[in-house]
């Protein structure tokens, strides 16, 4: 690849990296190098799941043109200041925005101004990763039996969240934006022990702007992408049954049990593949280690687009170092895909006093509407 | 749960007892049919089955069944799943330019040996339903063969 290339590249994707907060990549529908300014009126603020749509009539050549202008999620705006109530129709608005890479009438947004009233922002990522210096300070908190509890406590609210990194990478000096995609293409070698394919593979969905993700399909996002969903996930620990369940906040807010009760993993050949596949755990001092096999082959298992096959094993390591961090630690060994084992991990932030929030986003639904 | 690979096998062992072979055209017809939200999947672009027609000209087609699977190290291809299955002994994919190649020995109508090459280009690698278009010689015939996966 040339360098004027790789520079066009890297640009594409810092700019794209801005809005690309929600469960699909903007990059893939919408061309921050294309910036539009949409002065109209407000006909219809959709605030709902699972992304929030925002559609204006803006007078274009002695025309009226209806555009509609996509947003992050619920969550993530009401992050940023936004509410159900922020607009209505009527509302005489200026919109910043990225235009649709296919010349359609809608635009990825990043600003609204309403006039003579305030402006509303595109949730801004670093806004998003500021951590919580309190929960920091505090040491984590135990079960009875000495173990660290890595779940939510008694008569306490809070859910895990923010994680460090946004991608897979082996080398962690490889820089990625929210959704996975590589400030520099050429760090491609960098991501993993890729066999061939899977290089070729991964270099394709990146080029294409992981257009082709699963989860815009609302497909599971199984694997370490569990813990890097932009909606959090939650860790429901239960000692008395020897098991525990990671639940998802983000895609359509499914689970993944984890057996503790000393169990052997199961012969493959006699078990369905799943997004989730079958998990089981063991302490190893203040470590859960989670050892987990049986994955199917419809999902990506990391932003980015990183392929596996169904050899697929992950070893997992999950540790509170204090109260509000949790550490997140994994080896994939798929031969499949990958020519030897490799690690990678990242940290995600306690979220005090907040509820994971509803958001659903169903197997095959579309989560991308126009009109 | 049978998966894709066990009922293939199975449809096999049905064509192998003729009595059955009605039933296990059925089969083959629903899995290719049926089988798209079954064996969607983002693994290797060339698992799974694919369905589609070779020939010579756009009236004169033959139609194909590939299914193929990759075991790590190889792509194990076979056409025509079944009595008369022909393995594919070659079956390789280029990731720089998506282009694949297959090349088995089978039979032709009259029973005689025949030698086949396949040379193709994966497009549309993203989608479910991703395709392989290209060349087919068998034997002394060449033709032009397009397969979709299902």
């Amino acid at each position: 690849m040339s360098r004027l290339r790789l520079v066009a590249w890297a640009a594409a994707v810092t700019a794209a990296a801005m809005p690309a907060l929600a469960h699909h990549s903007f990059a893939a529908d919408y061309d921050e190098k294309k910036p539009i300014t949409l002065r109209g009126t407000v006909t219809k603020y959709d605030w709902s799941n699972p992304h929030v749509f925002v559609y204006v009539d803006v007078p274009e050549g002695g025309k009226i043109v209806n555009y509609a202008t996509e947003w992050e999620s619920r969550i993530e705006l009401k992050r940023a200041g936004w509410r159900a109530d922020s607009l209505k129709p009527g509302d005489a608005v200026t919109i910043e925005a990225s235009a649709s890479r296919e010349g359609l009438m809608k635009a990825g947004g990043k600003s609204i101004s309403i006039t003579g009233g305030k402006k509303l922002l595109s949730p801004n990522a670093a806004e998003m990763l500021t951590p919580h210096p309190a929960a920091t300070s505090k040491p984590a908190p135990r079960w009875p039996d000495g173990h660290v509890r890595l779940g939510i406590g008694p008569d306490e609210i809070g859910y895990w969240a923010n994680s460090s990194a946004s991608g897979l990478s082996e080398d962690p000096k490889v820089k990625t934006n929210r959704d996975g995609l590589l400030l520099n293409l050429a760090d491609v070698n960098k991501v993993a022990p890729f066999q061939p394919w899977a290089k070729g593979l991964y270099e394709y969905r990146q080029r294409n702007f992981l257009k082709d993700d699963p989860m815009a399909s609302c497909l599971p996002p199984g694997g370490p992408r569990q813990f890097q969903v932009p909606y959090g996930l939650q860790i429901l620990e239960q000692p008395d049954r020897q098991r525990m369940f990671i639940m998802s906040g983000g895609g359509n807010r499914n689970w993944r049990l984890v057996y503790l009760d000393g169990r052997p993993l199961p012969n493959m050949d006699s078990t369905s593949p799943t997004y989730f596949g079958y998990s089981i755990g063991k302490w190893e001092g203040d470590t859960l280690v989670l050892s987990t096999i049986g994955f199917n082959e419809r999902f990506w298992f990391t932003n980015g687009g990183l392929p596996h096959t169904e050899k697929l094993s992950l070893t997992e390591r999950l540790s509170r170092p204090n109260f509000g961090t949790l550490k997140y630690e994994v080896t994939v060994d798929d031969p499949g895909a990958y020519t030897r084992p490799w690690s990678a991990g990242w940290t995600l932030q306690w979220i005090p006093d907040q509820e994971m929030e509803e958001y659903f986003c169903d197997d095959n639904n579309q989560d991308f509407e126009t009109k | 749960m049978m998966t894709y690979e066990t009922s293939v096998k199975l449809i096999a062992a049905l064509v192998r007892r003729d009595r059955w072979k009605g039933l296990a055209l059925m089969l083959l017809a629903g899995l290719a049919i049926g089988g798209v939200s079954a064996v969607a999947q983002e693994g290797h672009p060339l698992s799974g089955s694919w369905h589609g027609d070779w020939g010579t000209s756009p009236t004169e087609r033959t139609r194909v069944f590939i299914y193929m699977k990759w075991d790590s190290k190889n792509i194990i291809a076979t056409l025509n799943p079944g009595a008369k299955a022909v393995p594919l002994k070659i079956a390789t994919l280029d990731p720089d330019n998506w282009a694949v190649h297959f090349e088995g020995d089978g039979k032709d109508a009259k029973g005689a040996p025949v030698h086949i090459v396949i040379d193709g280009k994966l497009e549309n690698i993203g989608s479910y339903h991703r395709t392989i278009t290209g060349t087919w010689t068998q034997g002394s015939v060449k033709g032009d063969f397009k397969i979709t996966r299902d």
